[in-house]
């Protein structure tokens, strides 16, 4: 049998508890017993987050996995609530001026600086655009019609909003205070999602309506033109990331889904399910670290919140000796 | 035939309930009314059900918690306007697999 010793040039280091090392490295844990080493992620993986405060779904979100944003949605009744995520928890942030469902879903870059837009209360959709500093809501410039189920890319000084109920085709874009006419999607469509800059802009999956749809769009600050399909088709998906690294989560597929795709730029991959399948969730983040949470069963509106690692996240791992 | 899958009524208590070093190794997959579903005869499966306090339930237990939900959904969307149901689908049932 080979020591490590002779291998490696020196001997494993004995701890009493896990430290901070490089991919690579292997420590045996004298509190515990155990042999670990800090691994790599093979794959995407998904493990629990903070419940939400309130389950609900089509809210609006925005932010990162560290810093993240829900607000609006349907509790029901309607919500004007705001939740703010640390990775941990979620805590209650301002109420919003109008409380709707479907506001464009994702806008704003981050938990201090987001942007909601549009919406529905049921009965009547709306115009209305405000902007979160982090602590309050703010109204923002009309939306030229009122809609919901729009999807959304960019900041909240520099993004842009599409599709939706009504107009299908419609981009509008936002430079801090109005909106002005962009460039018209190629398919139009509601209740699909988006993620990006206003001048690297992604949209995807949606119904037209229906039968759901798995294309994908890219805008450049001036038009659209097509990217690569997703796998598959899907409505009221969650979608976070950029052009080039994308995730879309979860939807309606004819039924409630747990699939989840990442996007490359050109062409989606499947990757590891969403333990719950829902729809109408609340999503931000990257392809290496991202939050998922709310959303509906089917039966049932979810508070839970899962959290996406990508693959090659460092993961400290017990050697078994069976 | 020998079963794939075990179930288990356990509550999402949040961060911790699924760690990575769980969602690595085994696939765990959440069900209404709290059940979860993990490989059968897995060592590490059965840690984690000890970890989140599952209860064990068979299969068709399992599917009446399930479809007793799914039903109430059902009947609540078919009590719904026309309007409502221009928006949004019929719940569906989800069948669980042995």
């Amino acid at each position: 049998m080979s020591e490590y010793k002779i291998i490696k040039g020196f001997k494993i280091q004995v701890v009493t508890s896990d430290p901070s090392t490089d991919l690579g490295q292997v420590w045996y844990n004298s509190a515990t017993d155990v042999l670990k080493y800090n691994g790599a992620t093979a794959s995407g993986a998904w493990t629990s987050g903070g419940n939400m405060g309130s389950a609900r779904q089509k809210s609006g979100a925005a932010g990162t996995l560290g810093a993240g944003l829900a607000f609006a949605g349907n509790v029901p009744p309607l919500s004007a609530a705001t939740e703010e995520y640390n990775g941990t928890a979620w805590g209650a942030g301002g109420d919003m001026g109008t409380a709707r469902y479907a506001p464009t879903n994702t806008i704003g870059a981050s938990q201090t600086a987001a942007l909601a837009v549009g919406g529905s209360n049921g009965s009547s959709d709306f115009n209305k655009t405000e902007e979160y500093d982090g602590t309050s809501w703010a109204g923002g410039g009309d939306y030229p019609i009122s809609k919901q189920a729009m999807a959304g890319a960019g900041t909240q000084t520099a993004g842009l909003s599409c599709g939706g109920g009504g107009n299908l085709t419609t981009t509008n874009e936002y430079g801090g205070s109005s909106w002005t006419a962009g460039g018209a999607l190629g398919t139009g469509r509601l209740t699909f999602s988006g993620c990006g800059l206003l001048t690297a802009g992604l949209v995807f999956g949606g119904t037209n309506p229906p039968p759901k749809s798995a294309l994908t769009e890219h805008y450049d600050g001036t038009s659209w033109s097509a990217g690569g399909n997703l796998n598959t088709a899907r409505s009221n998906h969650s979608a976070c990331g950029i052009q080039t690294a994308a995730l879309c989560m979860g939807g309606d597929s004819g039924s409630t889904t747990n699939l989840t795709e990442q996007y490359d730029g050109t062409s989606w991959a499947v990757e590891t399910v969403v333990p719950v399948a829902r729809f109408a969730q609340s999503a931000g983040g990257t392809t290496a670290a991202a939050f998922l949470g709310g959303g509906s069963t089917g039966p049932a509106n979810s508070a839970l919140t899962f959290h996406w690692t990508g693959a090659g996240a460092p993961l400290v791992q017990t050697v078994e000796i069976d | 035939m020998a079963k794939k899958y075990q179930y288990i009524v356990a509550e999402n208590w949040g961060k911790g309930f699924i760690e990575i070093n769980d969602a690595t190794k085994f696939t765990i997959s959440g069900f209404p009314g709290d059940v979860w579903r993990v490989p059968a005869r897995d060592k590490r499966a059965n840690l984690w059900i000890n970890k989140v306090l599952g209860v064990i339930k068979t299969k068709n237990e399992a599917q009446a918690i399930v479809d007793a939900l799914v039903e109430t959904a059902q009947n609540n969307y078919d009590a719904q306007s026309d309007a409502y149901k221009a928006q949004h689908g019929r719940p569906t049932d989800i069948p669980l697999e042995e």
